[in-house]
Order: structure tokens, then C-alpha cells, then sequence
């Protein structure tokens, strides 16, 4: 009897137990809310892993830049990015546009220079892994792609003769610069008088001007505009993305620390990332993959309809305007060897219509601090961004645009949106 | 009696190691270069075959040089063209760059400059232009995974 009743206590005892225990693993999986933690398993976490920062590759040097990798170009680039002295009006800089408290985008839906501009400014975190530049890949390097803005009539509107009359007069900036680019021809500088002379001007004098000039003029001057996009290059590629509150999480999770990993990203944002990687359900890995969270590539989501019912031409125009570019990887202004250039070797050229809608893929990173999103800078919000993705339009002739409907609910979306602002530097 | 029991338990184990093994090949291989190099790839007409020697594992994002090599059971290959063409069917788009080929010997060539910008469902058309002006088509597909 005795013994039975030892036997129905311990039994007691181990029923106990063991409703403890499912209750300590059924809080632990569903938590305090009563909603489950996602579950990961080795595929989840090796896929994560492969868009975490831990795993971004050692940035590439371009070779058309023999600066890139210079401290005193970097630190002349970094002055001449505030410089307000490099535009038309002295009133505006890159950092007009590109404003670091919004990761060096501005947070308007499109740039405005010295005109209204059509473009939303990209973010130059990150900016130096890209293979091209512009949202239509007219540029194939960060210095390139300087030089556009800097000239460009309504940007910075600033003449190839401004720039060299401003080293002319700043004696200090201009010991900076030959002391990275070597020293300036001082015989042509009579040529130079301040006024604006360049090829670029939307001034008839300015045109007339450079018409005008000697070769070796020409030549210095072109030369100067070069070495400050260059030394802008230098600068721009030190801005590098700092991990974020995802990296932390796949650090943890990676380590066996899920308690640590769940203090980092709630069960909304896991959810979210969970479809994040289900490629399948969301295609979102199609483009935005790898530790920068872009595959650098060209891609048409359907926006060339411009928001003023225009037809943009995408990469279309900007395979067109990098082949006639003056200042390409295979010109006299790159220090690259022909093999090097490896964009414009391979440039794929389009049939007519191909390519045109596609516009480059931005980084996820920092996605928070760079509303408004795309190209025209259409979407002010992240949800308007998921609703397109969720229910794109429909193309006018099957395969116009490479989206297809997601069917996604609005809590996948809540969760979707909730992930993607864990991507923010420093978080 | 024994033999009896254990004639299923040694189909089950055969079952689950060919499954086991089945989703091995169908799901690492995607990620190797072995998928494209370990096999010979015939044309349409079946008279020739391709084979592939990659440098480096077949990833997203990089640019890729490959030796292909050709066999024709005619022997037709001397002053043979190789051209390319590709893309992603489900994504309507061609190739992202244009690729250079150079003749290295009869039958030998070196593609230089491919690029896989995206993961997913790819394939590459190599023509075969022979001297007596008829072409061998060879179709590869593949998929790559992010």
C-alpha cells in the first residue's frame, strides 16, 4: 500500500515535472504575448549570414582611380564635399544633397540644385562596392559619376575654368591638390579669370570661352575637374556601413544565443525576416542579397512610368551615355589598363526596349534614414514601397517588368516593414 | 522468420538513403561549380558536346571565366565560331553583360566576362558555328541559389 502510494506520488511528481517543463518551453516558444518565436534553422541562419556585415567583403579598389586608396585625396575629397565654393551660386555642395544625419541622402522625394531635379539622391554608404553609378548606370566609378553634378548646369553648375580659378586664388587648397595630384601648369593660368568656361555651361560665353582656350588649357582644366571628382571619390568611398541591429541578431543567433538574439529583434521583425529569406513566397532576394543588401545589378520593377506619365528610358539611356562618356574607365582621365574595365568590356548592349525601365538596386541598409524609395522617389513610406512590391502593375505585354503579385496579408506586411528598419547603422 | 523482418527495414534504409542522396544532388550541388563542369552538355541535333572547366565556384555577382571545350563526333570543329546567349525566362531578361570568347585551340574556347547578377533559374545557349555554315545549338540550365 505503502509502496503504492510512494509509487503514485512519484508519479505525481514526474507528471509535475514534466507539466513544468512543457510549460517553461511553451512560454519560452510562445512568450508573454502568446504568439510563437520563429524557429530557425542551419539553411535560415547560413542564408542570413550571407547578408550580414560580418560577411561584406573587402572593399574593391577601383583602378581607375589611382587615389582611391590616398589619406590626403580622402581628406582634400572630404573638405571639397562642404565646399560651397565648387557651385554656381557658392550657396551649395554635395552635402547639400547628400546630408549625413539621412545617410547621405537628403530626404526629399527628388534633389533640388540650382533647378528641381527628376532624380532621388542615392545614398553613398556602401557607394564604393557598386560596379555602376546613377540610378541608370551612365557612370562605371565614383569619380565618374562626380563629375556629372559638379558640371551639370542645374546641380552645382561649376565650370571646368571656376574650378581652376579657384585654385588659382586659394593658394592653400591649391598646395593640397598638387600635393596630391602633383603640381598645375602655371603657364595657363592667365587663361583663367573666373568667369565660368567650360564645355558644360548652359551660358554662351562659357562655351565660347572654352572654344577659345589653348589645348593645354583644356587639358589642365579638364585635369582639375578630375583630380577633385577623384579626390570626392577617395572621401566618399571611406563611408562604409556600421553594423546594424540585423547584424547583432545573426551574430547571436550564429552563437547559440537565442535569449540574447530575441532581445534584439522582437517576434514581428523575425517574422518579417523570415520572409525576407523565403525567396519563394516574397522574391526579395532575387535583387536585395549579399551584406550590402543590393546585387549592384539593373533591374525593371515596373516604375519607368514616370509619376508625370512619362516613359523613362533606365538603363537603356545610361548604357547609351556611358559608351560617349568622356571620363569612362577606357579614357585618358582613368588610370586603369583597358583589361581593367571590366563594365565597359562586357557592357551588355541592349535591343531597342531592353533594359529600358531597369534602374539600379539601393542597398536595404540604412533604408529608415533614406526615404522617400526608388528612383523618382515615388514612395514617401515603407508600406506604400511593400504595396507595390505586394500587388504590382500588371505590364502592358507579359515580361515588361520582372514583378509578379506576392499575395502577402497586411500583418506579413506590418512584419515585412518592421524587419526592414532593423537594417539602420548603429541601431 | 528473420529474413522475413528484415526485408522491409533494408528497403526502408535503401529508400531513405536514395532520398537522402536525391536531396544532396538536387540542393548542394546548385551552389558548386560541379553542377555545370561534371557532365557533358549535347547539342540539340545530339552530334556534339560541350564541356566546361570553371575557375571558380558559379556565384552571383562576380565575373566568371570559363574554358569550353567542344567534341564533334564529325570531326567538323576546325575554324569553328562560338557564340553565347542567355538569360532568365521567369524574369524575361538576357544576359547582364556580353561576354568575350577567344579561340584558344580547335574545339577550345575561353569565355570570359559572364555574370550572374540574381539567384534562380538560368540558361546559356552556346552556338556552334561550323565551316560548312551549319550551327550546334547546346543549351545548359541551371539554377543558382542566393
Amino acid at each position: 500500500m505503502s509502496n503504492t502510494l510512494y509509487l503514485s506520488r512519484k508519479r505525481l511528481v514526474g507528471v509535475g515535472s514534466v507539466t513544468a517543463l512543457l510549460a517553461t518551453v511553451v512560454v519560452g516558444i510562445l512568450g508573454k504575448t502568446g504568439q510563437p518565436w520563429p524557429v530557425w534553422d542551419d539553411g535560415s541562419i547560413a542564408m542570413m549570414q550571407s547578408l550580414s556585415l560580418t560577411n561584406l567583403k573587402k572593399q574593391p579598389v577601383d583602378p581607375s582611380n589611382a587615389f582611391w586608396n590616398d589619406p590626403a585625396a580622402a581628406a582634400l575629397g572630404y573638405r571639397l564635399f562642404s565646399d560651397t565654393r565648387l557651385s554656381a551660386d557658392k550657396k551649395r555642395a554635395c552635402v547639400s544633397c547628400h546630408q549625413p544625419q539621412h545617410a547621405f541622402t537628403d530626404g526629399q522625394s527628388t534633389a533640388t540644385g540650382l533647378a528641381p531635379l527628376t532624380r532621388n539622391t542615392p545614398t553613398l554608404i556602401g557607394a564604393a562596392y557598386s560596379r555602376r553609378y546613377n540610378w541608370d548606370g551612365r557612370s562605371d566609378s565614383l569619380w565618374a559619376q562626380a563629375t556629372g553634378p559638379l558640371e551639370s548646369a542645374s546641380e552645382l553648375g561649376i565650370s571646368r575654368g571656376e574650378l581652376m580659378h579657384l585654385l588659382i586664388t586659394d593658394r592653400q587648397l591649391r598646395e593640397e591638390y598638387e600635393h596630391v595630384f602633383g603640381p598645375l601648369n602655371h603657364n595657363i593660368f592667365q587663361h583663367f579669370n573666373g568667369s565660368p568656361c567650360g564645355p558644360q555651361t548652359n551660358s554662351s560665353t562659357g562655351t565660347q570661352c572654352w572654344q577659345r582656350l589653348p589645348q593645354a588649357a583644356k587639358q589642365s582644366a579638364t585635369r582639375v575637374l578630375v583630380g577633385i571628382a577623384k579626390s570626392l571619390a577617395a572621401y566618399q568611398a571611406t563611408l562604409k556601413p556600421v553594423t546594424s541591429r540585423f547584424d547583432h541578431f545573426v551574430t547571436q543567433l550564429s552563437q547559440g544565443q537565442i535569449t540574447h538574439a530575441r532581445e534584439l529583434m522582437s517576434r514581428s521583425e523575425q517574422r518579417g525576416l523570415q520572409l525576407f529569406l523565403d525567396i519563394e513566397k516574397t522574391q526579395c532576394l532575387n535583387c536585395h542579397n549579399g551584406p550590402l543588401l543590393s546585387n549592384g545589378g539593373m533591374h525593371d520593377i515596373g516604375t519607368n512610368l514616370s509619376t508625370q506619365s512619362t516613359i523613362e528610358l533606365g538603363q537603356f539611356l545610361g548604357v547609351l551615355l556611358l559608351q560617349n562618356s568622356e571620363f569612362k574607365c577606357d579614357t585618358r582621365y582613368s588610370d586603369a589598363l583597358p583589361e581593367q574595365c571590366h563594365e565597359l568590356r562586357f557592357l551588355q548592349n541592349r535591343n531597342e526596349g531592353e533594359g529600358r525601365g531597369a534602374f539600379k538596386v539601393p542597398t536595404l541598409r540604412n533604408l529608415v534614414k533614406t526615404a522617400p524609395y526608388m528612383h523618382d522617389g515615388r514612395f514617401h513610406g515603407l508600406s506604400e514601397v511593400l504595396d507595390y512590391y505586394n500587388n504590382p502593375p500588371l505590364p502592358d505585354v507579359p515580361g515588361a517588368h520582372e514583378l509578379k503579385p506576392l499575395a502577402l496579408t497586411d500583418a506579413q506586411l506590418k512584419d515585412m516593414g518592421a524587419f526592414l528598419q532593423t537594417l539602420s547603422d548603429a541601431d | 522468420m528473420t529474413t522475413n523482418t528484415h526485408k522491409p527495414n533494408l528497403v526502408l534504409y535503401l529508400g531513405a538513403w536514395i532520398f537522402i542522396l536525391a536531396v544532396l544532388v538536387t540542393s548542394g550541388a546548385a551552389m558548386s561549380k560541379d553542377i555545370i563542369t561534371d557532365q557533358q552538355w549535347l547539342s540539340d541535333s545530339g552530334q556534339l558536346s560541350l564541356r566546361v572547366v570553371a575557375g571558380e565556384e558559379i556565384v552571383t555577382g562576380e565575373y566568371l571565366t570559363w574554358q569550353v571545350t567542344a567534341t564533334d563526333s564529325r570531326n567538323k570543329l576546325s575554324g569553328a565560331v562560338m557564340k553565347v546567349s542567355g538569360g532568365m525566362r521567369a524574369h524575361g531578361h538576357g544576359l547582364p553583360t556580353r561576354p568575350e570568347i577567344t579561340r584558344i585551340d580547335k574545339g577550345s574556347f575561353e569565355v570570359a566576362g559572364l555574370f550572374f547578377n540574381m539567384p534562380g533559374d538560368w540558361f546559356l545557349r552556346f552556338e556552334l558555328h561550323l565551316p560548312d555554315q551549319s550551327v550546334e545549338q547546346v543549351l545548359l540550365e541551371f539554377h543558382l541559389k542566393p
